[in-house]
């Protein structure tokens, strides 16, 4: 028999544990796209239960169904266009006053809705008890108590959607908010003049239209641009009227009014529903005081960026040490058991060193989100933001740039970018974006140890390595504040954001947390990446008839000749074709840097020595030219996966190439400063 | 020349406005601990306003200052939960101190920095 398909919306706060409800669900089947047109990410999996098939589609984390983010406009247009047949409203149940706001949009919208009423194990422990029951009669919808990091409440969850669909597949319940006398009588009449309209928005609720206009919502009135001017201008004609007698009347705005109708609405169902069993102990409150506290509030924050950074590194350390090995063993065997031609080369140095490359990243982003998902979920992530607000205001950032910067220091800039997400204003996003791939990632990390082992005697290395991570930042922050003052005048987005409650992390969602976005990074960067590692294999080997194992061959290939042709332009630089052809291929990704040297000098000498000691005895490079080249790879254009995320997340051509190009011509800037300063100076 | 500009922003303001306008603190001036009431947000454009709306945040709703440094971010209780604001943005609500122990009183309890 063939299942039958219901389409199910999860939609909820951000902080209610919305993705363990939803990784409950479907298990790990995920599929990540984008909504149409939109800069948001689009997650939908599916399980089957019973004689259904049930797909699940993952709303961005809102407040509000206002429309005055993406996130917003995303969700609403998807609930109203999409029509999905039940609304999952998950709920953090300890926080009902601010989590119940969302919901009663929900209804509204007049679609069939279950209240999964998430983290119902904090419920007691904070001391409340609420009537699950006793809400679900109130609101006319399905209520189940549900526990996502434990799995608990699932099922009822599974049976109580397909129970939903079943019962209601013509009519669903509704719930009106009681607005209040003089807000009631604008919404009816509103409502009257739009039934006149007819068929105009027969996609919506006539009274949420109604309330729409009445809360001004920017999108609602679009709504009336392709109606007769004679009907719109009697719809806007009432509107003004009733918005100026609601103004006259209450003396704030019908927004206002109306949100202010909407919570009361909800501390009249929370009244009812929940009992207060004890006085709340909140050992939030007592954790806040010492981690925001004046003089260990910094302490603790750096300590605590150190232990994400220590375990990062120390953790994947045997990983990647397991997979390198792993893949140089397949590359050996390959080699030694296929005679040598054209093919044998692309598996081995294009498909095994993608494979690898891309590979052997994966444990540090793991750990590295394992440490941040830890640090999420307790509540942490929220107060390191609020912490950092102040210094990051001063460059133009939000408090919320701090982890996307954080994210790629050390980390990934692609993740920093794909993190800076976080940030509601376009401007804001744009500009962390924008200086997000300045930091010394972790492909940046290795290039920089090997120049600086070569070159610099071994008690200076650890201050050489401060020095570039303490220059990073300052050109990154300089960039914000530069970007801020000139290019995105206005204000900072305005900072507004939840604490959520301390919490232990539970083991299971950190680690759900963690497998996902690894799973996310392999998909989105992998294919780009492998790609990439064929077209970098292409340029050394192409044109034919420059073999790559010839002493000339790398001078011979594309990407030589095209390091040559700008060699005059790195020459004040102090740098040469060498140099030039690791950069030009460093674009692809910055590890390559180090590859290409290694076949550079493993080509020119056949030996099987460490990179760091041909670069030390090539009597071409000295100390100063390192530094040039240290700086100018710090700061020149982000990889190209960095780029096509960007060019993902920002939407727009002229950004990414401003990217590209103005990176490149600050590096070239910036290095010519330094080498040109150095060689007055020193020499 | 007067006396008025010497101590800040209240002179100015009663200097210009006549009768005297009394001069509400903003949620910046709150010290740690205090409880006060949202009274208005001062030029915010729709935006900023809703994204107050939607965080619980509306006029006659008590806030109580939970972290406020007064130069950074501030920090509020509000409607169950804890909520930070920037700068800027609590630099531009408008509010009214709860007097100690009376909740209820209307009087001007505000104007102290």
């Amino acid at each position: 028999m063939e299942k039958k398909k219901i389409v199910v919306t999860l939609a909820g706060n951000p902080n209610c544990g919305k993705t363990s409800i939803f990784n409950s669900l479907t298990g790990l089947r995920r599929d990540v796209s984008n909504y149409p047109g939109a800069t948001v990410e689009k997650v939908s999996g599916f399980f089957e239960y019973q004689d259904y098939v049930i797909e699940v589609i993952d709303l961005p984390g809102t407040y509000s169904l206002s429309a005055y983010s993406e996130d917003e406009r995303v969700s609403r247009h998807f609930l109203i266009y999409d029509k999905p047949d039940i609304v999952v409203n998950v709920l953090d149940a300890s926080n009902l006053e601010r989590n119940l706001y969302l919901t009663i949009q929900l209804l509204e919208l007049e679609v069939p809705v279950i209240l999964a009423m998430n983290m119902s194990d904090m419920v007691m422990r904070r001391g409340f008890e609420v009537d699950y029951q006793e809400l679900s009669k109130v609101l006319n919808s399905p209520v189940v108590p549900t526990v996502g990091d434990k799995g608990a409440g699932i099922n009822e969850l599974k049976k109580e959607i397909v129970r939903l669909f079943e019962k209601c597949s013509e009519a669903c319940p509704r719930v009106r908010v009681d607005y209040g006398p003089e807000i009631f009588d604008e919404i009816q009449s509103l409502e009257t003049l739009l039934r006149e309209a007819e068929g105009a928005f027969s996609a919506y609720p006539s009274r949420w239209i109604a309330i729409k206009l009445l809360e001004q919502d920017p999108q609602v009135i679009r709504l009336f641009d392709p109606v007769p001017s004679r009907i719109k201008e009697k719809i806007l004609n009432r509107l003004n009227f009733s918005r100026e007698h609601l103004k006259a009347h209450f003396g704030e705005a019908a927004e206002v009014m109306i949100a202010d109708r909407r919570y009361g609405f909800i501390s009249g169902i929370i009244k009812t529903v929940r009992t207060i069993l004890h006085q709340r102990d909140d050992i939030s409150d007592a954790i806040d005081r010492v981690v925001l506290n004046r003089v260990l509030g910094f302490p603790i924050f750096a300590f605590i960026m150190f232990l994400i950074f220590k375990f990062t590194f120390a953790g994947a350390a045997p990983f990647i040490g397991w997979l390198s090995l792993g893949f140089e063993r397949l590359a050996g065997f390959i080699a030694a058991s296929f005679p040598e031609n054209i093919f044998r080369s692309l598996i081995i140095d294009a498909l095994i060193n993608g494979v690898g490359s891309l590979l052997e990243f994966l444990p540090l982003i793991m750990f590295m989100f394992l440490a941040i998902a830890f640090f999420e979920d307790s509540g942490y992530m929220a107060r390191a933001a609020f912490l950092m607000d102040k210094f990051m205001a001063r460059f133009g950032l939000h408090g919320k740039s701090f982890l996307p910067l954080m994210i790629s220091t050390n980390g990934c800039a692609v993740l920093g970018i794909m993190a800076s997400r976080t940030l509601e204003n376009s401007k804001d996003r744009l500009i962390t974006m924008l200086i997000t791939p300045f930091m010394i990632c972790g492909a940046k990390l290795p290039v920089f140890a090997i120049f600086i082992a070569a070159f610099f005697p071994e008690n200076y290395a650890a201050f050489m390595m401060f020095l570039l991570y303490f220059f990073s930042i300052s050109v990154a922050l300089a960039s914000a504040w530069i970007l801020r003052q000139f290019v995105f005048k206005g204000e900072v987005e305005h900072f507004v954001m939840e604490l959520p409650p301390y919490r232990f992390p539970s083991i299971r969602g950190v680690f759900l947390k963690t497998w996902e976005r690894g799973v996310v990074y392999l998909k989105k960067a992998g294919t780009v990446i492998l790609f990439i590692s064929v077209i970098i294999w292409a340029g050394f080997s192409f044109p034919i008839g420059a073999p790559v194992n010839e002493r000339t061959g790398v001078e011979q290939s594309a990407i030589g000749r095209l390091g040559r042709a700008i060699e005059p332009v790195l020459k004040p630089l102090g740098l040469d074709w060498r140099a030039g052809t690791a950069l030009v291929s460093g674009v692809a990704a910055k590890e390559v840097i180090i590859s290409t040297f290694g076949t550079i000098y493993s080509l020119q000498d056949g030996e099987e020595e460490s990179l760091e000691k041909h670069l030390a005895e090539d009597p071409f490079w000295d100390p100063l030219k390192a530094f040039s080249f240290l700086i100018f790879s710090l700061l020149y254009t982000p990889c190209c996966v960095s780029a096509v995320v960007f060019f993902k997340e920002a939407g727009s051509w002229r950004w990414t190439l401003f990217l590209m190009f103005g990176t490149a011509l600050l590096a070239w800037i910036v290095s010519f400063v330094f080498y040109q300063a150095g060689l007055l100076l020193l020499f | 020349m007067d006396a008025w500009y010497r101590d800040g922003r209240r002179s100015l303001i009663a200097h210009y406005s006549f009768p005297v306008t009394i001069v509400m603190p903003r949620l910046t001036e709150i010290k740690k601990g205090t409880e006060c009431i949202f009274v208005r947000l001062h030029d915010g454009g729709r935006q900023r306003l809703q994204r107050l709306v939607d965080m619980g945040i509306l006029p006659g709703e008590p806030l109580k200052v939970i972290d406020n440094q007064g130069h950074g971010p501030v920090m509020i209780y509000v409607k169950g939960a804890r909520v930070a604001l920037g700068h800027l943005i609590a630099a531009a609500i408008e509010v009214r101190e709860i007097a100690y122990g009376k909740k209820e009183d209307r009087s001007d309890a505000g104007g102290k920095s």
